[in-house]
């Protein structure tokens, strides 16, 4: 049997001609957070529609606990806990009788179930506030009571820090991590937000356009990211030409004029400055910097930043 | 199923609509005790008068007019609360679904049954009337009400279907339920066009009367001589609104079960 807890094989969604998810291949392994990291329409919350159902693939296949989902989905589904898009509820209900009613079509008799999933994400058991009284970081984290609540083995959340403020984004991640390491939880767990994926992930899937652009582990990414040092001098061309000469590196980017970029980290950095001096270049900044997450995703997506 | 069915129940809790069943049922007994009052209806008085209007009259117009809309908020719920998806992750087939929501209907109209039976005894009881054949009045308004119930499903599907506003549903029921109600009181008798004698033969509210008919007209009576080439017996009724009932039920749940969630 496959480590993977999921696994898509070319996994596509088209719209007519336009191809939403496209030769999609994931591999989520078990106890770990997996980040699928990508701009909004990038194609995330269509990938976890697919996982659950949700969504026909137009090709392709999903492959969840090692069994094909297309025919398992009884088998399948109630190991797992979702939540996707915007937090779905009745609003003339209060969040306890919302949850009930989930509750009981999952078979989930004691009363426990629910409290316990109300009680993690700081929600009052059998409070009078009707949904529609709800703010929508309260609708979020009731969303997310319901996904755990029947204690799958399995979260597949799609950006559940939405609408959150900043205390309840770093509970909901702290909570999210307590379930990956100390109740031996999978996640999936989508955003746009890259330092978020960046703080919670242990493996990131790169998402754009609906092509998965890169897919590993937070470290390996991280180690990827590029190092370099930056000169700020007065006359970044002279500088770049006494580097190639003296120290025979031709790892260098100019900038403008007054900065350039030297990538090989391993060259002594006193030692140029002084042959900058030396030749009358006048050095106003040195030092070693490295790429960002966000730097990297600029980079493999070929655009723009995300937030 | 019947866990599913108490959800839906539930789900409706806090709807002021659903009490709306009950007051709809309420309503039409308050024109017809007065009527019943002013003199008798046919050959009956009191009671018997009462409830034979409302079964007949009133149970037409109020019970698909109240359902369709009940209809209308059952099945656009999880459209419009973005609920479907939790309960296909759970997870419960749309076929499930459709079946307990159209359940719920059934069980909204026996309440109203029960309520115009109440509330026609009440009417009786005023008109200074025994309250006589109950059971047997009783048995008429719950057949009554499956019929009507049943009925309603066309509707449902261009609910389901067309998947538009409440305002659209509430527009759609309205005229089904009047296009319905004239063809049994006015297209059967007042022409003899095939095509109206077609209509008045498939349509439910036509076929019903024709079945009710024979319960409410007396031998004997010059209504009953009038009446009488139109009789339908039960069974054929049953038959055929089963039949439009059954080709509805699947109508419903293969375009339900279509929908992404």
């Amino acid at each position: 049997m496959s480590d993977y807890i999921i696994e898509t094989h070319d996994l596509t969604k088209r719209y007519g001609n336009q191809a939403s998810v496209s030769h999609l291949n994931i591999h989520v392994k078990k106890g770990r957070i997996y980040g699928l990291l990508g701009r909004n329409g990038a194609g995330k919350t269509t990938t976890m529609r697919m996982l659950l159902g949700l969504t026909a693939p137009t090709s392709g296949e999903v492959t969840i606990f090692g069994k094909t989902f297309q025919g398992n989905e009884k088998k399948i589904l109630p190991r797992i806990g979702c939540l996707i898009e915007s937090p779905g509820f009745y609003p003339n209900l209060t969040g306890t009788e919302n949850l009930k009613i989930f509750a009981e079509l999952r078979g989930l008799k004691n009363p426990n179930y629910i409290k316990g999933a109300l009680e993690l994400v700081n929600l009052p058991y059998r409070d009078k506030k009707l949904l529609s009284q709800y703010s929508l970081g309260m609708k979020q984290r009731l969303a997310i009571a319901l996904a755990v609540m029947h204690d799958p083995e399995l979260l597949i959340l799609d950006e559940p820090i939405n609408g959150l403020d900043p205390i309840g984004i770093a509970e909901v991640r702290d909570f999210i991590r307590e379930l990956c390491d100390a109740r031996g939880k999978t996640i999936l767990i989508s955003s746009h937000i890259l330092s978020e994926i960046s703080l919670l992930a242990d493996d990131v899937g790169i998402i754009d356009h609906g092509n998965l652009l890169e897919e590993e582990s937070l470290k390996e990414l991280e180690a990827k990211n590029a190092k370099y040092i930056h000169f700020c001098v007065s006359d970044a061309q002279k500088a770049a030409q006494i580097i190639a000469a003296t120290f025979r590196s031709k790892d260098i980017q100019l900038a403008d004029a007054n900065n350039l970029y030297l990538y090989d980290t391993a060259l002594p950095v006193t030692k140029i400055n002084r042959s900058f001096m030396e030749a009358g270049i006048d050095v106003q900044e040195a030092h070693l910097c490295e790429d960002t997450l966000e730097d990297y995703f600029k980079r493999i997506t070929g655009g723009e930043g995300i937030a | 199923m019947l866990k599913l069915i108490q959800c839906e129940m539930r789900k409706l809790k806090r709807k002021h609509f659903v009490s709306f069943v009950v007051f709809a049922a309420l309503l039409f007994p308050i024109p017809f005790t007065t009527l019943v009052l002013a003199g008798s209806v046919g050959n009956f008085t009191g009671f018997e008068a009462v409830f034979g209007l409302l079964a007949t009259m009133g149970m037409p117009i109020m019970l698909p007019a109240v359902l369709g809309i009940i209809a209308a908020m059952l099945f656009f719920m999880e459209r419009d609360n973005d609920t479907l998806k939790n309960l296909r992750t759970i997870p419960v087939s749309p076929i499930k679904i459709a079946t307990a929501k159209i359940a719920v209907l059934y069980i909204l109209g026996l309440i109203f049954a029960v309520a115009t039976m109440l509330s026609s005894m009440v009417g009786g009881l005023i008109a200074g009337s025994e309250l006589t054949n109950i059971g047997e009045n009783f048995g008429i308004a719950i057949i009554t009400t499956l019929l009507y119930t049943t009925s309603i499903l066309p509707v449902v599907i261009a609910i389901v279907g067309f998947n538009r506003s409440y305002i659209f549903s509430v527009i759609l029921t309205f005229f089904y339920t009047m296009f319905d109600f004239m063809l049994a009181y006015g297209g059967m008798f007042a022409t003899t066009d095939p095509m109206m004698r077609l209509l008045t033969s498939i349509m439910p509210a036509p076929i019903i009367y024709r079945w009710q008919a024979t319960q409410f007209v007396d031998p004997g009576t010059p209504a009953y001589s009038v009446m009488e080439p139109y009789f339908l017996p039960l069974w054929l009724v049953v038959l055929t609104v089963v039949i439009i009932g059954g080709l509805s039920y699947l109508a419903i749940v293969r375009i339900y079960s279509k929908r992404e969630s």
